[in-house]
């Protein structure tokens, strides 16, 4: 074939995927992102303590309370920051090897009731109370309550200093490995955890290099969070605005170089 | 102009025949190519012209698109507004950052949620909902 003809046909070809519209194209990770809500969703628990409490490992001390919700169960028993769970309806924390699934057992089994034994600077603690009824992100799978966060969906604003980003965890869970740019979401409150992809173009080698430092020391501490309301049948466009007057050596070192913006809404009905 | 006569005709016909110049060919055969080459070029701007007549109709909504939002504001990340606002933020982060100390995600991880958090609790005034300094 010509090489004349091939051009046409690539610039052809080009131009209908260009005009192709975005919320068409469908990715290939997206039953795992579905597949992701769906886990999410059946492992929520219906009441909640209203803390975050620490049961990663066991600890024969008790579980650590690390921060406790304003207007929370916890708050309203008197819980702070700082004590340690000892048992909780009964269910020891002190002595499980499995404190995570010791507690979520307490939690749903009393029908929201809670009888709490913490420690407080080695002084024992009896609370009780009643727990938090949690909003189950179920709706997740109910088309006419659910939006989605995209990444990479429609032509990033470069010229606003904005830049394709990546969804590293949705409400504290990790996103799919494999490549997925748009996940489904209830409607309501989420917590994105975000990385940037800022292209390098826009740095001189001085910024690239110190971003790389930074990067490589503080590994996950390097992504941003931020809550973000989602109404149903919306798709939120996630990116990383670089700051143009936060590229000094210690704003990169703050890791305050960028931020996540939503830079656009679009109307996206769930299937 | 009479026609000439047969006895010229065949004194012409008996001529030797001139040698042409070595380079003749050469020189005849280069300007066939770029004459080749040029119709050639023609074509195929002729095909772009007629690709990019035929594509405009399919590029002019998205134009359109890329144009008008270039002027449109960007609705970037802005902490929660108002007591309300703030304390739906913080309830979804701690839900999230339990949700993650759950599946035992590291300290790196939870990290970004936790800086979200401080972040959040500069408006809300309750001395028991701040995080331990040595959380992480």
């Amino acid at each position: 074939m010509p090489l004349h003809s091939r051009i046409a046909w690539l610039l052809l070809g080009t131009c209908l995927y260009m005009a192709a519209p975005a919320h068409a194209a469908q990715p290939a990770g997206l039953p795992a992102a579905s597949a992701l809500q769906a886990a999410a969703s059946s492992s929520l628990a219906r009441y909640g303590l209203g803390a975050v409490v620490d049961v990663r490992q066991a600890n024969p001390n008790g579980a650590a309370v690390l921060a406790v919700t304003p207007g929370g169960a916890a708050d309203r028993m008197g819980l702070q920051a700082g004590d340690r769970l000892l048992a909780i309806n009964g269910h020891r924390l002190d002595s499980t090897s499995k404190p995570s699934s010791t507690l979520e057992v307490a939690l749903q089994e009393s029908n929201g009731e809670l009888q709490v034994e913490a420690s407080r600077d080695g002084r024992p603690l009896a609370l009780s109370g009643r727990a938090d009824a949690l909003r189950l992100a179920a709706t997740s799978g109910n088309p006419a309550s659910c939006g989605y966060v995209s990444t990479r969906a429609g032509v990033v604003p470069r010229t606003q200093q904005i830049f394709h980003a990546d969804i590293t965890q949705i409400d504290g869970r990790s996103t799919p490995l494999e490549p997925s740019y748009r996940h489904r979401v209830g409607a309501g409150k989420h917590v994105l955890v975000v990385r940037e992809f800022i292209d390098p173009n826009y740095l001189n080698s001085a910024q690239i290099h110190q971003i790389a430092k930074m990067k490589k020391f503080a590994f996950a501490r390097a992504y941003k969070s931020f809550v973000i309301d989602v109404k149903p049948g919306m798709s939120y466009r996630i990116g990383a605005r670089l700051l143009k007057d936060k590229l000094d050596t210690q704003s990169i070192r703050d890791n305050a170089y960028w931020e996540p913006v939503v830079w656009q809404e679009v109307a996206e009905a769930c299937p | 102009m009479t026609e000439p006569s047969t006895q010229v005709r065949n004194e012409l016909h008996a001529l030797p025949g001139i040698p042409l110049p070595e380079a003749l060919w050469q020189r005849v055969d280069s300007g066939r190519r770029q004459k080749m080459r040029r119709r050639k070029i023609l074509a195929g701007f002729a095909s772009l012209v007629l690709v990019a007549v035929m594509a405009t109709p399919l590029l002019v909504p998205l134009l359109a698109d890329f144009a008008g939002r270039q002027g449109e504001p960007l609705v970037a990340y802005q902490p929660a507004n108002g007591p309300h606002d703030i304390q739906a933020d913080l309830h979804a982060l701690d839900q999230a950052l339990q949700v993650a100390y759950d599946r035992g995600a590291s300290d790196a991880e939870v990290a970004p949620m936790w800086v979200a958090r401080e972040a959040l609790l500069t408006g809300v005034q309750s001395p028991r909902a701040a995080p331990r300094r040595n959380r992480i």
